[in-house]
């Protein structure tokens, strides 16, 4: 089916230059009109790929011909007509997608209020998760209504929001801070700060010992506190839970001056879920990022740029993330 | 519009997943209109137990909302002969099987692809795991934070004076469960009907990798202003795009990309300009000069009121609210993606939040929350959810 499938991305979106990214790698074929191809931000972002990509508007010709178009212009833009998808993708029902960036609609659904602290000003979720997510909504919604125009052979559009994309990451948030008891809702739940993870000597490290006493309790022992198990505090999983706090400032003291690679060894050794923490610069050498193959170098304006490729795999085949075929000028 | 012309209507998913990714993936496929089956170890899934927090009148509160629009929920024990011949009946009705079991375990259970195409030969057969199928870290556990840590989640968030920090949210969790929808649909929208059945494969790791992934371009490329570490409230690409104060304790966000927001902004602000920051370029190279300056602006203002100002002359802004709860305090957004719907009469009534699409042709909304362990569903609409639905189509849909 992909092989058949004319798609073109319109109005230079994020999400919708990450939507036809994707649906270029799975093999349909999407030509992205840009007004200035070599400024926009989607390349800087490394989200265009595997497409065409033209300067100017396409032709009414050109969308009323497409099985599929990605449509991110502002809410006032006139309605396609005859194309089989239309994929709308604003801000929120009522804005454009670029009144609503990533800034803006991490305040307006309050996400910004899960990261930083209370007392201090707020800071933001420091990657464009909302955008990426909307981007991945697109492309959900632009296969799911073309399955549906094939089986009722009648054409149909699809409407993807950055504000609801941002509440679906919020979901379990969205359920239990609706609840008029927001007692033990999760605004309300003690993290005990694991947030920053543990520093080690060369490196920080994330780790839980989630229903494992007999694990924790070999930790402890390496860690040269085995008492900490007969402190009442920490003697279960639900007391540690409740005295998180507590817990993380003694492991974290324990665990200051110690190796990364020694505390991993042990953490290993008495069955925890972890990880050392990895710096973004990092994960080109990250050794399961390697092997999976996430990563791909393309040509770009003289030199090659990184892009993450599709994050999943069909038959055990990545849909590959290919140069983008730089038509400007022709038709 | 009858569930019966949802896009997915007439595709049978059995779930035997745990947690979010999964479960949380399934439910798209549900809200679609698929008839998903959720099959549950004895005692019932993860988060029916420990992770069940916060709960509501001791029913946990999380599993309602991300295994919803279940037709039924099963009990089986897979490790025995009775479970493993009841799931491979199940399997040979089913279009579409899901699974987020360590790698190694669906062998270990006689369940693997290999093993499932040759009861079903069409089958979509979908795993999410942790790292992946195989590889150096493949072995290893997971749970979304810690998965986080190792794709680079972690690294990017916080003030710039502080180690980076997890945000307080079930974050990868609900991107990997997307990436799994994602997934998911590709799976049955590009190969179903292709003769022999299909594997596809995702893991936390590579979701946290996609999420993170403008900022790696950023890094390698030596244009990250912040190394791919914090910044803080500001934005990597574009100056101005952060959080800034009010009078009265509160904050606005305000993002002007464009050379018209730029001027309509500081227009607004009755702000003096330098003269390099007349283009995308030299705001961005004088980032904190720019952000300094409109903070001293804003500083004394009415946010409520600033807000309104900047909307109206199209420049991007929002009051900052602190947390979800606080953001649906606003009815608009509240009855725009939140939807009510009952969890029998000991929860009572709960919020779901609504899928991030609409359909014009179809009513795809969201569906009722996760039955009782072995419980199945008559999908009997609660009155309030028929309001809404005839609400909405009274609006027109799209």
């Amino acid at each position: 089916m992909a092989g058949q499938i004319v798609a073109h991305e319109i109005g230079g979106s994020l999400p919708g230059a990450l939507c036809g990214s994707h649906l270029g790698s799975l093999g349909l074929h999407v030509t992205a009109w840009r007004d200035h191809p070599d400024l926009d931000l989607p390349r800087r972002y490394g989200w265009d790929f595997s497409k065409d990509v033209r300067s100017g508007p396409p032709s009414q010709e050109d969308l009323s011909s497409a099985d599929l178009v990605i449509d991110g212009r502002p809410l006032s833009a006139a309605p396609i007509e005859g194309a089989g998808v239309v994929c709308r993708i604003l801000g929120d029902w009522d804005a454009g997608i670029e009144e609503m960036p990533e800034v803006v609609v991490q305040a307006k659904t309050g996400l910004v209020g899960y990261v930083g602290r209370g007392t201090e000003p707020p800071v933001r979720i420091g990657a464009p998760v909302v955008t990426m997510t909307t981007g991945v909504a697109a492309v959900q919604a632009s296969l799911a209504a073309l399955h549906w125009r094939r089986r009722w052979r009648r054409p149909c559009t699809v409407t993807v929001t950055a504000v609801g994309a941002a509440l679906t990451l919020l979901s379990n948030n969205v359920t239990s801070e609706s609840d008029p008891d927001k007692r033990d809702s999760f605004a309300a739940m003690q993290w005990g700060e694991p947030e920053r993870g543990f520093q080690c000597k060369d490196g920080v490290v994330d780790f839980s010992f989630y229903r494992d006493d007999g694990g924790f309790a070999r930790f402890c022992q390496w860690l040269g506190r085995p008492d900490l198990l007969d402190d009442e505090r920490f003697a279960s999983l639900a007391a540690r839970f409740q005295h998180a706090k507590e817990l993380n400032a003694e492991l974290r003291s324990l665990l200051a001056d110690r190796g990364v690679k020694d505390v991993l060894a042990e953490l290993d050794k008495a069955g925890a879920i972890y990880s050392r923490r990895y710096p973004v610069a990092e994960l080109p050498a990250h050794p399961q990022v390697d092997f999976l193959g996430l990563l791909r170098r393309l040509p770009w304006d003289g030199r090659e740029q990184v892009v993450v490729q599709v994050p999943f795999s069909i038959d055990g085949v990545r849909p590959p993330a290919e140069p983008i075929r730089h038509l400007t000028g022709e038709r | 519009m009858e569930a019966a012309d949802l896009p997915f209507s007439g595709v049978n998913v059995v779930d035997v997943t745990e947690g979010a990714q999964g479960p949380f993936a399934a439910s798209l496929l549900a809200e679609l209109g698929a008839s998903v089956l959720k099959v549950e170890r004895p005692g019932g899934e993860m988060m029916r137990r420990g992770y069940g927090r916060p709960q509501k009148r001791g029913a946990p509160l999380p599993i309602l909302s991300i295994a919803r629009g279940r037709a039924a929920s099963v009990e089986l024990d897979l490790a025995s002969a009775q479970g493993r011949d009841e799931l491979l009946r199940l399997v040979r009705m089913a279009d579409v099987f899901i699974e987020n079991w360590k790698p190694g375990t669906a062998r270990a259970l006689g369940l693997s692809y290999e093993e499932l195409v040759r009861e079903n030969a069409g089958l979509i057969y979908l795993s999410a795991s942790g790292f992946g199928p195989a590889g150096p870290f493949a072995h290893l556990g997971s749970l979304g934070h810690i998965t986080a840590a190792s794709g680079g989640l972690a690294s990017v968030s916080g003030t710039s004076q502080a180690l980076p920090e997890h945000p307080r949210i079930a974050l990868l969790d609900f991107i990997s469960a997307m990436v799994t929808g994602e997934m998911a649909i590709a799976a049955i929208v590009l190969r179903k009907g292709a003769g022999r059945g299909v594997h596809a494969e995702t893991s936390q790791l590579e979701s946290a990798i996609a999420g993170v992934a403008p900022v790696l371009t950023a890094v390698d490329s030596g244009t990250d202003p912040f190394g791919g570490g914090p910044g803080g409230a500001s934005d990597r690409w574009v100056v101005p795009s952060s959080i800034f104060p009010c009078a009265a304790g509160s904050f606005v966000a305000i993002h002007a990309e464009t050379d018209v927001q730029w001027r309509a902004l500081a227009r607004v602000l009755n702000m003096q300009e330098e003269p390099a920051w007349g283009t995308a370029e030299g705001r961005w190279r004088d980032a904190a000069g720019v952000e300094g300056r409109i903070a001293e602006a804003t500083r004394d203002q009415d946010a409520e009121v600033l807000t309104r100002r900047l909307r109206a002359e199209g420049v991007p802004v929002s009051v900052v609210r602190r947390f979800v709860g606080d953001a649906l305090n606003d009815r608009k957004l509240s009855d725009e993606h939140v939807a009510w719907r009952h969890a029998g009469d000991k929860v009572g009534w709960i919020a779901l939040a609504q899928p991030p699409w609409k359909f014009s042709e179809c009513d795809v909304r969201a569906s009722w929350p996760c039955p009782a362990l072995g419980a199945a569903v008559a999908p009997e609409w609660p009155e309030e959810w028929q309001r809404n639905a005839d609400e909405l189509a009274s609006q027109g849909s799209g």
